[in-house]
């Protein structure tokens, strides 16, 4: 196996988010590819042929997206299950786990702006449900886009961007808690009092979930050791 | 506008393009993307990029069954081949395009029904 083939391979393999197993498999299958075309094209140089395989199967990224995207692509018997401890929370793969985290913190971060903005404005109660309504909305459709983006993504970069979005989230928390603590001390001191325990416990619940997530990262495939791909265990031969 | 006519139609059928062939025989991926290569020439080949992924939902869905077999000292195959539930949907996928293609050409042609 050429270097470019090993560096395509190894590139799906960074994006993928399958489960060992689903993994192992998908990779051999590929590397399998790699050594047909060769076959196939004895007269061919092989950084021909190979170029050739990867024109074909496209951006590393693109395919292992392509592989990742729906669950239904998570073969049964090996789904990624991440019960992390206070996250209330179990998911299928590792990237939904990452994506929850800003998702939810930008949540809680829209609700606490939302309860400012409330303070200061003094909104009619009737807006309430349609906040409420537009918040359920809005998050789903963002967890969605943000495990969109993470399926295009290498674990690394995931890991970087869930850490930056959340570090975002906590300095926004930290400013709006100010606004509302300055503001509700006019109101009621106690509400206050509130908000600067409220805060921070949801800022430390948030990275916390972030330290367990990171902790549940799957490992990574381990290539054959041949360079051609390896026969699974029970495999016929 | 041909050409976006062809992508969307492909893309709409590449199951049952799976299928189809499946149901002639047990194959493996580069002989599928080969195949698909040679009968339906630039046009209607399908990338490795999308078969791949595209074999994998259909085994997710339980139409097809995949094993491994070696190929000599250095290549191991997967093989994927119709299950009883893919069978049926092969069939009725292949029944489906070939009563649409006669549809278009008879739409096409301008002849009556």
């Amino acid at each position: 196996m050429t270097g470019p083939a090993r560096r395509y391979l190894d590139a799906v393999r960074q994006c993928l988010d399958l489960g060992p197993e689903s993994t192992y498999e998908v990779m051999s299958e590929l590397e399998n590819h790699f050594i047909e075309e060769a076959a196939h094209n004895p007269t061919d140089p092989e950084a021909v042929a190979v170029q050739r395989v990867i024109s074909r199967l496209g951006s590393p990224r693109r395919l292992a997206a392509r592989l990742n995207r729906s669950p239904r692509d998570l073969k049964r018997g090996d789904p990624i299950f991440i019960s992390i401890p206070l996250a209330f929370g179990l998911y299928r793969r590792w990237r939904q786990a990452m994506a929850d985290i800003p998702g939810a913190g930008i949540q809680i971060l829209l609700m606490l702006t939302g309860l400012a903005l409330e303070t200061r404005l003094l909104l009619p109660f009737s807006w309430y449900w349609p906040a409420l309504f537009g918040l359920v909305v809005f998050y789903v459709s963002l967890r969605w886009l943000i495990l969109w983006v993470f399926d295009h993504l290498t674990r690394e970069e995931v890991e970087s961007v869930s850490t930056v979005l959340l570090g975002v989230v906590i300095a926004g928390y930290i400013g709006v808690g100010f606004v509302l603590v300055s503001w509700l001390r006019v109101v009621d001191a106690r509400i206050s009092v509130g908000v600067l325990v409220v805060v921070p416990l949801v800022a430390a619940l948030l990275a916390l979930r972030l330290v367990y997530a990171k902790r549940w990262r799957p490992k990574p495939w381990t290539p054959s050791e041949s360079t051609s791909g390896v026969l699974r265990p029970g495999a016929e031969q | 506008m041909g050409g976006s006519l062809v992508a969307q139609l492909k893309k709409g059928s590449t199951a049952a393009l799976l299928l189809g062939l499946l149901r002639e025989r047990e194959m493996y991926g580069y002989q599928i993307a080969t195949e698909l290569r040679e009968r339906g020439g630039d046009s209607l080949s399908l990338s490795e990029g999308s078969l791949y992924p595209a074999l994998h939902r259909l085994e997710a869905d339980g139409l097809v069954k995949a094993r491994w077999q070696g190929a000599g000292p250095s290549r191991t195959r997967r093989y994927y081949s119709l299950t009883a539930k893919g069978r049926r949907h092969a069939d009725a996928a292949v029944a489906e395009l070939r009563g649409f293609a006669r549809l278009m050409m008879r739409m096409t042609d301008g002849a009556p029904g």
